[in-house]
């Protein structure tokens, strides 16, 4: 069974993590079901992922129905994996408000966190996308954001 | 009579005692006195300062909080100076100078004066003014850096640097020890705090002012 979206069928050990309004699922299913089509047909997305701490492929977590996508009302930043329950991500206002593709990063992104990888400044997290076909390789290398791609190398953590 | 002879030895080394004890704590607690004249370490509120004592860190683990010591109160432990400056957070390939990873802006390194440094510290080890509980995806914005400067351990000439970053676009503190990083966390519950701080320790800083 594959990652989970909560539609109201799972209440969330993370305080203020809620179900994905019925509004924003279709971005949500949109952004899974893309997601699935890169770990199938994009060699280097599962490379990536099998190099973070936790050595998992993005195939396998993307298959994993402990881990649930949430909704965070009250946050301001595209994302967040909870620190005390690993297999909670949620998806804030903002990402939806900019669009699906940014949803689909904020997903890549979490799930790299799921896998291991370190917040703080640490970069790792931010450049799964890039390995995901979600940025360009000059973007990382010369620190220049490309605004027609999700990835951003100035997002740390 | 023999009863008295005893009592006054007895009462003589109690404070013979208390006299060796007192001067010990003299010797280990006398500041190197980097500015000079008295000391001007601040450690948080004086009252508190006095009440909880900084973490003796012995010097080979000084480069690595202890695992029962919170880093933002290790980190920040007999400050003897600090300065505050703007930065930027960018990407790893941006060449230039680093303030615990962040771009710092050319020309805004300025003085901190001890009443600003012992607010700083005291708003950094504020423990109910933290969120440790999630790891943000989220783009930077406006960010505020600060260069601790801290006596070395007992008895030694060296000193400790701590940078800390506050930004305000995700509302995170960076925090690295002589040049490396040692912590990260969130601090939501205590934003329009340090907002307010570095409004008024930059007043004339347009950016931070638009800030809500």
């Amino acid at each position: 069974m594959p990652i989970q979206m909560n539609a109201g069928d799972h209440i969330s050990p993370h305080p203020g993590w809620v179900a994905v309004p019925s509004a924003r699922r279709p971005m949500v299913n949109w952004a899974r079901k893309k997601a699935r089509a890169i770990a199938t047909g994009m060699a280097s997305a599962d490379q990536y992922f099998k190099t973070l701490p936790g050595g998992r492929t993005l195939r396998n977590l993307l298959n994993d129905s402990t881990i649930w996508i949430n909704y965070a009302p009250a946050m301001a930043s595209f994302g967040a994996q909870s620190v005390a329950h690993p297999n909670e991500i949620a998806i804030g206002p903002s990402a939806f408000r900019i669009g699906r593709w940014t949803v689909l990063a904020t997903l890549i992104h979490e799930l790299a966190h799921v896998n291991g990888a370190p917040g703080g400044n640490d970069r790792r997290a931010e450049e799964a996308l890039v390995n995901c076909g979600l940025g360009r390789q000059i973007e990382k290398t010369s620190g220049v954001d490309d605004p027609r791609t999700p990835y951003d190398p100035t997002i740390a953590g | 009579m023999k009863a008295y002879k005893h009592a006054g030895f007895i009462l003589g080394l109690v404070v013979l005692i208390l006299m060796i004890v007192a001067g010990c704590r003299l010797v280990s607690s006398s500041s190197a006195g980097i500015t000079g004249g008295e000391s001007n370490r601040v450690t948080g509120a004086a009252s508190d300062a006095a009440k909880l004592p900084s973490p003796r860190i012995p010097p080979t683990t000084r480069e690595a909080p202890p695992p029962t010591v919170s880093p933002r109160w290790w980190a920040t432990a007999d400050v003897v100076s600090a300065t505050v400056m703007r930065v930027e957070g960018v990407a790893q390939a941006t060449p230039g100078p680093r303030l615990a990873g962040y771009l710092i802006r050319p020309g805004t390194e300025q003085p901190l004066s001890p009443e600003h440094t012992r607010e700083l510290v005291e708003l950094v080890r504020f423990d109910s003014g933290f969120d440790d509980s999630i790891v943000k995806r989220c783009r930077p914005a406006e960010s505020v850096g600060f260069r601790l400067l801290r006596e070395g351990p007992s008895g030694t000439r060296s000193s400790t640097t701590t940078e800390l970053v506050l930004c305000f676009g995700c509302e995170k503190l960076s925090i690295a020890v002589n040049g490396t990083d040692i912590h990260a966390t969130y601090f939501d519950p205590s934003r329009n705090a340090f907002l307010s701080f570095v409004t008024r320790i930059l007043p004339e800083d347009e950016e931070l002012r638009k800030l809500r």
